[in-house]
């Protein structure tokens, strides 16, 4: 577990204090947008849209790009944009549900809106036992809330510290440790059950 | 285990994490391999992606709804708006001035003051007196009346 408290997420391109010029924006989008994919992916479990929002982000990084003042890294600037929008695009869902349940929407909006893109093609076999296993993650941590498992994922799998997560997510470190204490409670109660 | 995780305390959620760590730590460090391998993509995906973004920001800086245009232009329809409304209003309390007070005149004011003082009520001190003659206008109709009361005899 040590490797995984002690990951540097300093990046080379995020210098404190800089006004991003476009050809740099053109780096940091290089350097970031697979982190800034796999988190959104990880959140909303669903390829299609997070390509959509991946963009999303990148197009609002770039619109906002003057108000970024090195106040903290780019990349968790970068990413806080992205679990925003994470929770926003959640905030919609829920809203279209309720339209269509009430007959307001006929919900094809959201979906043609978020699938610009065909499906890819089929992954490799590595790639689906590695679905299944995230699958079973997701399936424990359903009932937990989008905050909780948004900290779950950005420590054990983006590997970020306590006060990285507060930093990004704008909480408490006490916060985010009582958050993550729930969501590691909910997955060992699923494993155990797993294992009797 | 289950009675110290209901335990808010801050100190307690460290050992309570150290411990499900343990517990879950194949899972836990396994699972940055799984998101990477869920989400690898070949890099005609990233590239395509890019191209994307850029040409939506491209549509964004050349589309005449850019916002860096409109909002001089919102500040400066906001101002005169905030202005004409302004002016309204002082027209509006311009034209709803009060009258100028009518002038007192203190001859008018004694008088209604003493008209005033004789319609009120008579002191208390007169209570009996009034009731009396209120007794006595009463009675008055009967005095008059065609038909005479007979008179009681003093024959016996």
């Amino acid at each position: 577990m040590d490797t995984v408290l002690t990951t540097d997420l300093s990046s080379p391109a995020a210098e404190a204090g800089e006004e991003i010029s476009v050809e740099r924006f053109d780096d940091i989008m290089r350097q970031h947008q697979r982190r800034v994919y796999r988190v959104i992916y990880l959140l909303v479990r669903d390829a299609d849209t997070a390509d959509t929002l991946t963009q999303e982000c990148f197009l609002r990084a770039y619109q906002k790009r003057a108000s970024f003042r090195g106040e903290c890294r780019i990349e968790t600037w970068i990413l806080r944009i992205a679990v925003n929008l994470v929770r926003d695009y959640g905030k919609n869902r829920r809203a279209s549900f309720w339209k269509r349940l009430v007959g307001l929407d006929d919900g094809e909006t959201a979906d043609t809106e978020l699938r610009q893109f065909p499906a890819r093609e089929p992954s490799a076999e590595r790639t689906l036992l590695a679905r299944e296993e995230l699958e079973a993650v997701w399936k424990a941590l359903d009932s937990l809330s989008a905050q909780q498992r948004t900290i779950f994922f950005l420590r054990y799998e983006e590997e970020m510290s306590l006060a990285q997560i507060a930093d990004l997510l704008e909480v408490k470190v006490g916060t985010v440790k009582t958050q993550l204490s729930r969501a590691t409670g909910k997955l060992r109660e699923m494993k155990e059950r797993q294992w009797r | 285990m289950e009675i110290i995780r209901h335990l808010s305390h801050d100190e307690l959620t460290d050992p309570v994490i150290e411990s499900d760590q343990q517990a879950l730590r194949s899972t836990l460090e396994a699972l940055p391999e799984w998101a990477r391998a869920s989400t690898g993509q070949p890099e005609e995906f990233w590239r395509r992606q890019r191209d994307v973004i850029w040409s939506r920001i491209s549509s964004l800086e050349r589309h005449p709804r850019n916002r860096a245009v409109r909002r001089p232009l919102l500040l400066a329809w906001s101002v005169m708006a905030a202005m004409v409304l302004l002016a309204g209003l002082m027209l509006d309390r311009a034209s709803y001035a009060p009258p100028p007070k009518a002038q007192i005149d203190p001859d008018h004011e004694l008088l209604m003051a003493v008209e005033r003082a004789v319609h009120s009520d008579g002191p208390a001190a007169l209570d009996p007196a009034a009731l009396l003659a209120e007794e006595m206008v009463q009675d008055l109709p009967a005095a008059h009346s065609p038909i005479r009361k007979k008179e009681p005899t003093h024959e016996n």
